[in-house]
């Protein structure tokens, strides 16, 4: 027994020493370290052009998605793991610098401000994490020559391709971008898809660049504005807004960085096909075209029914046209308002009204109101028919009679039929092919729906109006 | 042979401790990892202007173990974080140190002013709906939000060059005011102002100090909103709204103001007061614009309002006190220094 004893203590004292430290790590941690940040170092900087990237955030709060598309060409300062990156979107170009950390992994930190990247970062009043960019990126693995990164505090994961020289030249995507602004000199911007979505060629579905829908706070990136959209559509009936998103332009096509997803189906990317001057959808899923128009490329259901039943009649003098819009101070009825509010001194005012009731109580149906001047009460009714042409469509026709109670009706006749801005008014009412509106409705409350109409001349469709009515439950 | 054993086993441990002693000579190459930042035009203005005089490290590239993990913002814009640090160098540093070199406590600067200046781009939106614009710790580091909006204001097609540079004057005297918060945070942290300042607006306090209007602030004795948060915060956001109102300290100003009758109550004629700003902003502290039956106005002073401005006042003069007796430092003086600079600060 005390052999076996003297046996096992030589045997710990000879086992003891073996360090098998030495042996699995064969490196310090600096060491490593130092290979890490070299290895990407040398990746970073070993494409000849850079890289190019998309980023596409989408907002942590759903308030706004944002994107961009970036080149960028990394330049080691000496042997450290720093140095100086030149950053280009479509529009514009920025040197900054950038350092190598390693922390929880191999970091590329975009670590001064570059104007060119860091918008997507930056917080705002409205969305303490703004667009929800980061700036710190993990380096996760190389896979098939493209660089994968993520996001050290938001988690988004970052591409880096390889670019090529043409990638730096961005003349395309500046004519690509001019050309899509064009679009938007007519009234409708308007997708029309044909397959995908549930539509059919019979029966298409629109989805409609909002024009009035950007309304985010840009303070903190006030050279962004404009770049930004809102997409509006419809599903059974009711009106779906999309999120304000921004533009992102690239080389081969403009991507939208809120994509519209309707039945399973996405829609977030065109190109220009510059043969046949059209956009082309780029989702396999989606089958159209991006059509644009002066007037609405489609009906909205039961619009002249509600105009005529409800809206023309809903106040006591119907539908006014005021001289003042501070919306569209430019627009041409409300300065055909204005000059007869300002100039004419006979009347203030011009309406629409379906079933007008005078002050006597008598009924006199459809007409065009003209309100005295001066809070007078006095008014000169100029009985209409109101044709329906289609769901939303209609027509304006006057048969020229007057009925008044201003006491030297004569002159009220002749004013109406010589006064610059009323006969501009009434040429615009009545014109002869009619009136197309557009309009769908959305719930405010659940027992408060708002009707934002817009109503298009179809003989001059640059007289637009823009009225607003709600109907409570 | 139990010899041999009790030999062997002698032998055997004295090997084991031995031959466990595998410590290897230290490396000739160091195990950290220390690279050369790149240079910008910037770093070599810093370290001429701010690190070799006064021994102060900025960090204005994004280094996240500056900023709280919570934190989302973005580094400044270079030309932002210059345009800051030259009016640093030359409206809060500078002054400061002319005044307790003149107060006799030549080392004061060196000794107390932050020596790590953070910059960050933008302010941090916090999730209750208020901003961090500043933040000091153990008076060893300051960090500055919003660089990006240092001196930003608004310019109109019919402003003059002179209203324009006037304006961005006003905009650079209330920059300063994060610093000379944080900074009067130093002071009191490394020597403690009189516990008879705490008495003065005891049951005033409040955690929800975001609520109140600057108003219902000053109808309490208090300068900010923010000052209602604690004592220290109380105490600091009177040195910093004091050192923010340093126009006409040189030469005061000529205001047309409601005259005052010699108890200091207001009367209903109007007439010019040569004042300082600071001293305006004293004048007709909480006084309120009342009607009589015939919708004429008059000035009148609440007991409430004469009272907030009592214990104001007791505040402020604890708080030059303090500063004078304990760092050698006139806040007057230091008034009269900044609106010098400013008024010497070329803005293009």
């Amino acid at each position: 027994m005390k052999r076996l004893l003297y046996v096992f203590t030589m045997l710990i004292a000879f086992s003891a020493c073996e360090d098998d430290y030495e042996y699995a790590i064969d490196k310090t941690p600096t060491e490593r370290k130092v290979e890490a940040k070299t290895e990407l170092m040398n990746l970073l900087k070993g494409s000849e052009f850079g890289w190019k990237t998309v980023l596409v955030y989408q907002g942590p709060n759903d308030k706004a998605s944002a994107g961009d598309f970036f080149v960028m060409k990394f330049e080691q300062n000496g042997e450290n793991f720093n140095g100086e990156v030149t950053i280009a979107n479509g529009f514009k170009e920025e040197k900054s610098e950038f350092v190598l950390n390693h922390e929880a992994g191999t970091i590329l930190n975009f670590n001064t401000y570059n104007d060119v990247f860091h918008w997507l970062t930056k917080p705002n009043i409205w969305e303490g994490q703004g667009f929800g960019g980061d700036q710190e990126f993990i380096f996760m693995r190389e896979d098939a020559g493209n660089l994968i990164f993520q996001g050290k505090e938001l988690g988004n994961e970052m591409i880096l391709e390889k670019a090529t020289e043409q990638d730096w030249d961005m003349t395309d995507i500046q004519e690509m971008r001019e050309k899509f602004l064009q679009l938007f000199e007519k009234n409708f911007v308007a997708f029309k898809i044909t397959d995908g979505m549930g539509a059919t060629e019979e029966n298409p579905f629109f989805i409609r660049f909002n024009p009035d829908g950007v309304a985010i706070n840009m303070s903190a990136v006030p050279d962004k504005e404009g770049w930004f959209y809102e997409m509006v559509w419809e599903v059974d009936g009711e009106k779906v807004y999309g999120q304000e998103a921004s533009y992102v332009f690239t080389h081969d096509e403009l991507i939208f960085s809120y994509p519209v997803v309707v039945k399973g189906d996405t829609l977030d990317r065109i190109s220009y096909n510059e043969v046949d001057d059209t956009w082309v959808i780029g989702n396999k899923s989606v089958v159209g075209t991006l059509a644009t128009s002066d007037l609405p490329m489609w009906q909205s259901p039961g619009m002249v029914d509600k105009a005529i039943d409800i809206f023309f009649q809903q106040y006591a003098s119907g539908w006014k046209m005021y001289p003042w819009n501070y919306d569209e101070p430019d627009n041409i009825v409300t300065g055909y308002a204005k000059g007869i509010d300002e100039e004419c001194e006979m009347f203030d005012y011009f309406a629409v009204h379906s079933n007008y009731t005078n002050s006597a109580g008598e009924n006199l149906g459809a007409g065009f109101i003209l309100e005295g001047a001066d809070y007078s009460g006095k008014y000169a009714f100029l009985p209409i028919e109101i044709i329906k042409l289609d769901e939303s469509e209609l027509k304006f026709v006057w048969n020229g009679e007057v009925i008044t109670d201003i006491e030297d009706a004569a002159a009220a006749k002749d004013v109406i039929n010589t006064d610059p801005h009323i006969q501009n008014m009434l040429n615009a009412f009545c014109n002869p092919v009619g009136w197309s509106i557009y309009c769908s409705s959305y719930f405010y409350t659940p027992t408060w729906e708002i009707y934002p109409a817009e109503f298009y001349n179809m003989e001059d469709p640059s007289i637009v109006i823009k009225a607003w009515w709600s109907i409570s439950y | 042979m139990k010899k041999i054993y009790i030999l062997l086993i002698m032998s055997a441990v004295l090997f084991s401790f031995y031959s466990c002693d595998t410590e290897e000579d230290l490396r000739d190459e160091s195990v950290l990892d220390i690279d050369e930042s790149l240079q910008n035009e910037l770093d070599v203005w810093i370290y001429e202007n701010l690190t070799k005089p006064y021994n102060v490290e900025v960090k204005y590239k994004w280094d996240d173990n500056e900023i709280p993990n919570s934190f989302h913002v973005t580094p400044p814009k270079i030309e932002k974080a210059k345009d800051f640090l030259e009016a640093y160098l030359n409206l809060w540093i500078k002054p400061y140190e002319e005044e307790s070199i003149a107060g006799n406590n030549p080392d004061f600067m060196y000794k107390y002013m932050p020596k790590l200046l953070v910059l960050v781009g933008t302010p941090q939106y916090n999730a209750d709906g208020s901003m961090t614009m500043g933040m000091a710790e153990g008076g060893r580091k300051v960090t500055i939000f919003n660089v990006d909006k240092f001196a930003e204001v608004a310019v109109y097609t019919w402003d003059t060059p002179e209203v324009i540079v006037n304006r961005k004057k006003d905009a650079m005297r209330t920059a300063f005011h994060t610093l000379h918060h944080e900074f009067a945070h130093i002071m009191h942290q490394t020597k403690f102002y009189a516990d008879e300042f705490k008495e003065i607006c005891k049951g005033d306090y409040t955690a929800n100090w975001m609520d109140l209007y600057p108003q219902d602030a000053n109808l309490k004795g208090f300068i900010t909103p923010y000052s209602m948060l604690n004592e220290d915060e109380d105490f600091v956001e009177i040195v910093a709204g004091m050192l923010d109102r340093s126009k006409y300290s040189n030469e005061p100003h000529e205001f047309y103001v409601p005259l005052m009758d010699e108890q200091g109550e207001p009367t209903n004629e109007d007439g010019n007061v040569f004042m300082t700003e600071w001293e305006s902003f004293l004048y007709g502290w909480c006084w309120k614009k009342e009607y009589d039956e015939n919708w004429n106005s008059y000035w009148v002073r609440t007991p409430e309002a004469k009272k907030a401005y009592e214990k104001f006042t007791a505040k402020v003069n604890i708080v030059t006190a303090y500063y004078n007796e304990k760092w050698g430092i006139d806040l007057y003086n230091l008034q009269k220094r900044i609106d010098t600079a400013v008024s010497n600060l070329v803005i293009e």
